[in-house]
């Protein structure tokens, strides 16, 4: 691939999927970091451009940028919280939401990722697999032992799971 | 729980899809600048191929060689052990490190492997099967010569390369280097995992023993204090790829801060991957009844196994599942031959559920 090829081909994932792999990285850690780690993954995506999936980019680059964050935690064993949600606080009012929202803040960070790639980040089972580097299969029972266990703290008094 | 719940935690997204734009825009100019800084990856062009370009370049690269080594000279005697510089952390002398032979080093969260004779190398202390925000941390188990994850029980060979369990991968490897015989390593770079398949013959492995404990830092070994580690062991049957979605069982229940409690997952046929939970069977022993869903009476210790049980090739350090085709939807059999000769089987009866933990501070389920 020539100079102005690849130019070109990472113009365009950039132009088209920088967006998305900054709202992935906003929802994991603070906007400064996130920024950070946005950058960082298109640099590794600049030098490895020709191993990046044609068809389905997306999946790689969040996935590279899954990996860029837990290389920047590494050493500082940041335990991340959960990032505030934008539901208005009148959102609070209406039944269930506080409870989802709690809910979802007491589930292992490893269910909360699960299930917010699918439900914040937008993405297939099978593109969650790669991002979360496993078959898609595997995928699949995670997302619905994650979901299970949600559906058990939406109940009251209800037990979590203990597959961890 | 249906799709509405879904629908609702997509409410909760913290992220405003304007910021996100706003943050593309903002960091284009610099990915740009910092590709531009960044060496140039390989492009075919002819000026790249002509004959004078190349002795500049050269050229260059010879006098920026002899520059760094000069420097590099100059100040290495200065360089503080665990301080990083430029990236490169000083681990300590090739010397001692080869006497040591597995040294963790915790500010990098590193393991650098020197033994004699060999060239020495380093390997993260992240699991590659670690998931966001939970970075699984790994040890050297001395007892076994093997990386452990004690959370979920992948272990990896002395080389980082995968061995059994959930894990997608063997080891990062982490970019070492060694400078008027000191080990420096690179600690932010990882190089890529070797897969599953690269292992290639698993058939000598032997377990770091279930007993091995938590002993210092980065380190497991068999006797003294500390804490229990393996909660989680992988069966496996001669051979197999095993995963997390094969046979797993918790030999000790301490994950729910239970002390006794055990369950096994099996998939439906044994040993395939699971489609959907709907393919999982669970089974328990839980002789105290500390489970209030659990019969405990439905537990117990068997002598002899019945006739009809068949040992099923999978196994684990000590212990081997042993079923009756005939009875596998009721019960299965565990049997542990303790390496003093003895051997106990148990009848671990099914249940419908996993078992469920309980969080602090809620209503207990009554024993």
């Amino acid at each position: 691939m020539t100079t102005d090829r690849r130019r070109e081909r990472f113009d365009e994932l950039y132009r088209e999927l920088a967006p998305r792999v900054a709202g992935y990285c906003r929802r994991r850690t603070d906007p400064e970091e996130a920024r950070e780690v946005l950058a960082e993954t298109f640099v590794i995506a600049w030098r490895k451009l020709e191993s990046v999936p044609r068809d389905a980019p997306l999946p790689w680059l969040l996935a590279t940028a899954r990996r860029v964050l837990a290389n920047r935690r590494r050493g500082r064993r940041v335990t991340t919280p959960l990032p505030e949600s934008r539901v208005p606080d009148h959102a609070d009012d209406v039944v269930g939401m506080l409870d989802l929202k709690r809910a979802f803040a007491r589930l292992s960070s490893e269910d909360r990722d699960t299930v917010a790639l699918i439900a914040w980040d937008g993405l297939t089972v099978a593109e969650a697999a790669v991002v979360a580097g496993c078959t898609a299969g595997t995928f699949s029972v995670r997302l619905h032992r994650a979901r299970k266990r949600l559906a058990a703290l939406l109940e009251p008094a209800s037990p979590v799971g203990g597959d961890r | 729980m249906n799709d509405d719940v879904l629908d609702g935690i997509a409410l909760l997204d913290p992220v405003d899809e304007g910021d996100a734009h706003a943050d593309a825009r903002a960091m284009r100019e610099v990915v740009h600048a910092r590709i531009a800084a960044a060496p140039a990856p390989r492009v075919h062009s002819r000026l790249l191929h002509s004959r004078r370009l190349h002795a500049i370049v050269a050229a260059c690269l010879a006098i920026a060689l002899v520059a760094f080594a000069l420097v590099s000279l100059e100040g290495r005697g200065n360089t503080p052990v665990g301080q990083p510089v430029d990236g490169w952390i000083v681990v300590g002398s090739l010397q001692d490190l080869r006497s040591a032979k597995v040294t963790y080093v915790g500010s990098a969260r590193a393991f650098v492997i020197a033994r004699q004779g060999e060239q020495p190398y380093a390997l993260s202390a992240v699991s590659p099967h670690s998931t966001y925000g939970f970075e699984e941390p790994l040890l050297y188990c001395r007892p076994a010569g093997q990386f452990v994850e004690p959370t979920h029980g992948s272990k990896f060979d002395a080389q980082g390369r995968y061995l059994v369990g959930p894990s997608p991968t063997g080891m990062y490897g982490v970019p070492l280097r060694v400078v008027n015989g000191n080990v420096e390593i690179d600690a932010a770079t990882l190089s890529a995992a070797p897969s599953r398949a690269e292992h290639g013959d698993t058939s000598g492995f032997v377990p770091c023993p279930a007993e091995a404990i938590w002993s210092e830092p980065g380190f497991a070994d068999v006797g003294g204090g500390g804490n229990s580690l393996f909660d989680l062991t992988f069966f496996h049957a001669p051979g197999a790829d095993v995963s997390v979605g094969t046979f797993v069982s918790s030999v000790r229940g301490s994950n729910c801060s239970f002390p006794v409690p055990t369950w096994l997952q099996l998939t439906e046929p044994l040993g395939s991957q699971p489609a959907s939970d709907a393919d999982w069977r669970y089974y328990v022993a839980d002789p105290e009844g500390v489970w209030s869903d659990v019969e405990s009476s439905t537990y117990s210790r068997v002598d002899p196994l019945p006739s009809t049980a068949a040992f099923t090739g999978f196994r684990s350090h000590l212990f081997e599942l042993w079923v009756d085709p005939a009875q596998v939807d009721r019960e299965v059999w565990i049997v542990r031959n303790d390496p003093n000769g003895s051997r106990i089987a148990e009848r671990w009866p099914r249940v419908e559920q996993i078992p469920q933990c309980y969080p602090p501070g809620s209503p207990s389920p009554a024993p």
